[in-house]
């Protein structure tokens, strides 16, 4: 048995199963799932935060199927991921499940992950270039689909071709036939009929990665959105994360440097997570004219939480709608969309007043 | 920066640092000649302008903060709030200290001096010295500064630990700005006074520690004490805990599971603005009476 838990990052988990592939390893990924939410709220300590949950939920529901490793980001920030990989680990093994916990970054060139598997270096390489191609053709796709669909004529037709797509990549084994599916990728959105006159809002969603990943979590609000008439840009992309961990003189626009340059007149400090990201990339959406910005955090979450404030002062500054959504296992889907639709209305009437304004 | 001559009052709200670094600051700015004012002690209104102000989903000591800025604001030339990053060598602070300036900024615009405590990169001494140097003090009069108050804090330290009671039964942790503000732990200890009951109250030496389970300086200092005590002397453990505390909701489980080990039953009281320790008493007195027959027992078999 050589399987390997993954935790769910929405469509990216296809660019992990790909890596674990490279490793020689069986990847064991799910959606989130009632089930699993279940699971990680009946171990978990009531205060942590909710990707301690879900993670937790995965792993039991894993190891119960008798997966045996898992892996996860280890943190090493201010913030409580940098205790998690610890506590979630302690929790499997109180529950006599045998299964151990790999960390992520942070362990050197050879992370003991590496070590365990020991893949031959070429097989290897090669793997987790294409599990890098995908990871790009992930973005792409995504990229599609948040312009395709507040504009699609037939509802559902953007989603149903984003997944036919995922489905595609996920199945495809090598690099060539990535790059084959690349050229149809394009093809396929253009396909797509869409009302080109459709005057449709932007609105950027950031904060913590999971919520702004897991799909089950953020009640695929990225669909949501799509559906009122929204083109959605998500700020969580992980080709910037990976870079900011393992090159972060590389990342450029998107360093947590030029990050601070661009928050400094609200915030002087990383703060831990992605908070600073948080700002930034509102105050971007600022300058680049958004309707609005949505910031999605677990709920309690200590930086997402702390930096609302500053938050708050950015959307006034820049004349920003922002709606902040707290999650937990508690959100009410109703109460979510009601919520969403309110806002998307009062977005829609600022644009007609904005448009007033300016032919007077 | 601000000039020398245009600050004749800075603002030190009665919270968080001003807890953590007893007699630091007021020392540090009456050596440079300013007069400090300092927010009025936590109170019932402090809580009721804290929950109608503050981010709800924020912990109650962050929350408070919010409220004694604002107490400040008319008062003061300056408001004085530090950006606090690290309060001890290779150890870190609880994320939400490190945004306290950008938010009080918000609150008084033009009104926040600060600096960065980080003994990761430079101790404390010397960025105080910087500090004041940055506010327009002679090299000197910053030194002197910076000395005085540090030897303040640490005379205050000391003082503490030689009046502390030997024999104490109860022992009692939390954040310094939980523990010293009256407003919160006061009732528990009034309880305990009323009940009888002898109590030490964590103190928090700052000390660079060896391996530590948790890198959060003030919780791995309550920790790590937590490890050192004596089953045969620590009848039991009162932890004081903000609602929405980040960094005790991961502290929680090493503690449990030592004190577990050691067989020292352990409470903990969780206050936010609404309940803040009404409630309290009467878990505290339950909690009280099980260890106290808990020990009759032992003493009987
Ligand atoms: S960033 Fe937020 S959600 Fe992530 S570990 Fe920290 S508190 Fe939890
Ligand atoms: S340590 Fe806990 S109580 Fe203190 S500021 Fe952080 S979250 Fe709030």
């Amino acid at each position: 048995m050589n399987k390997i838990a993954i935790p769910n990052m929405g469509n990216y988990s296809i660019a992990f199963a790909a890596i674990a592939d490279a490793m020689g390893a069986t990847p064991w990924i799910s959606p989130t799932t009632p089930e699993i939410v279940k699971l990680g709220y009946e171990v978990s300590p009531d205060s942590l935060c909710l990707p301690f949950k879900i993670f937790i939920g995965h792993f039991i529901k894993a190891a119960e199927e008798g997966v045996e490793y898992a892996v996860m980001v280890n943190g090493n920030g201010p913030c409580r991921l940098t205790y998690y990989r610890q506590l979630l680990q302690k929790i499997l093994d109180e529950r006599g499940l045998k299964m151990h916990i790999f960390g992520l970054g942070d362990t050197g060139i050879k992370p003991p992950i590496i070590k365990h598997y020991d893949p031959p270096f070429f097989k290897f390489w090669r793997g987790a270039l294409w599990a890098l191609q995908k990871m790009f053709l992930i973005d792409e796709i995504e990229k599609l689909a948040w312009k395709t669909r507040p504009r699609e004529i037939k509802k559902g037709e953007t989603s149903t071709v984003t997944n036919q797509c995922l489905l595609e990549l996920e199945a495809a084994k090598t690099g060539i036939e990535i790059s084959i599916l690349k050229s149809k990728i394009f093809e396929r959105f253009t396909a797509i009929n869409i009302n080109t006159d459709k005057k449709v809002l932007k609105v950027a969603l950031v904060g913590e990665a999971s919520v702004l990943r897991d799909k089950y979590l953020n009640h695929s609000m990225e669909e949501l959105l799509g559906g009122l008439g929204v083109e959605v840009v998500n700020y969580f992309l992980l080709g910037v994360e990976l870079k900011n961990i393992f090159f972060p003189h590389l990342s450029g626009k998107h360093s947590k440097k030029h990050m601070l340059e661009i928050a400094k007149p609200y915030l002087q400090t990383k703060v831990g997570g992605h908070a600073l990201d948080s700002i930034a990339h509102s105050i971007i959406c600022g300058e680049d004219s958004y309707d609005g910005v949505i910031h999605l955090c677990p709920s309690g979450c200590m930086p997402e939480i702390s930096i609302r404030p500053i938050l708050r002062k950015v959307s006034s500054d820049y004349d920003l709608p922002v709606l902040e959504c707290s999650f937990d296992e508690h959100t009410s889907h109703v109460g979510l969309v009601t919520r969403l639709e309110a806002y998307i209305d009062m977005l829609y009437d600022r644009r007609k007043k904005n448009g007033k304004e300016h032919n007077t | 920066m601000a000039q020398k001559m245009t600050i004749k009052k800075v603002g030190i709200p009665k919270s968080l640092y001003y807890f953590f670094y007893p007699d630091l600051w007021k020392t540090f700015f009456e050596t440079l000649e300013i007069e400090v004012i300092l927010s009025e002690s936590t109170s019932r209104k402090t809580i009721e302008l804290a929950s109608s102000v503050a981010e709800s989903e924020n912990c109650l000591p962050i929350k408070l903060f919010d409220a004694h800025i604002l107490e400040l604001i008319d008062k003061v030339d300056v408001l004085f709030v530090p950006r606090i990053i690290s309060t001890i060598k290779k150890h870190c602070s609880c994320p939400k200290l490190s945004v306290l300036p950008d938010v009080a900024r918000i609150l008084a615009p033009g009104k926040v001096i600060t600096f960065e405590i980080n003994e990761n990169k430079i101790k404390l001494i010397s960025s105080l010295q910087k500090f004041a140097q940055e506010l327009g003090f002679s090299n000197s009069i910053a030194k002197k500064a910076a000395n005085r108050a540090v030897n303040a804090t640490k005379k205050h330290t000391e003082e503490k630990e030689q009046s502390k009671k030997t024999e104490a039964s109860f022992f009692i942790v939390s954040h310094p700005y939980n523990l010293y503000d009256d407003y919160i732990t006061g009732p528990v200890i009034k309880k305990l006074k009323k009940m009888n009951i002898s109590y030490e109250i964590i103190e928090f030496k700052k000390e660079k520690r060896k391996k530590d389970a948790i890198r959060w300086d003030t919780c791995g200092e309550m920790n790590d004490n937590l490890f050192q005590l004596d089953p045969e002397k620590c009848k039991g453990v009162i932890q004081i805990s903000s609602f929405n505390c980040g960094c005790d909701s991961v502290m929680l489980e090493t503690s449990r599971s030592v004190l577990k080990e050691k067989s020292i039953p352990f409470i903990v009281l969780i206050i936010d603005e609404h309940s803040a320790l009404a409630g309290v008493d009467t878990r505290l007195e339950a909690f009280i009476d099980s260890v106290r027959w808990k020990n009759e027992q032992n003493c009987n078999s």
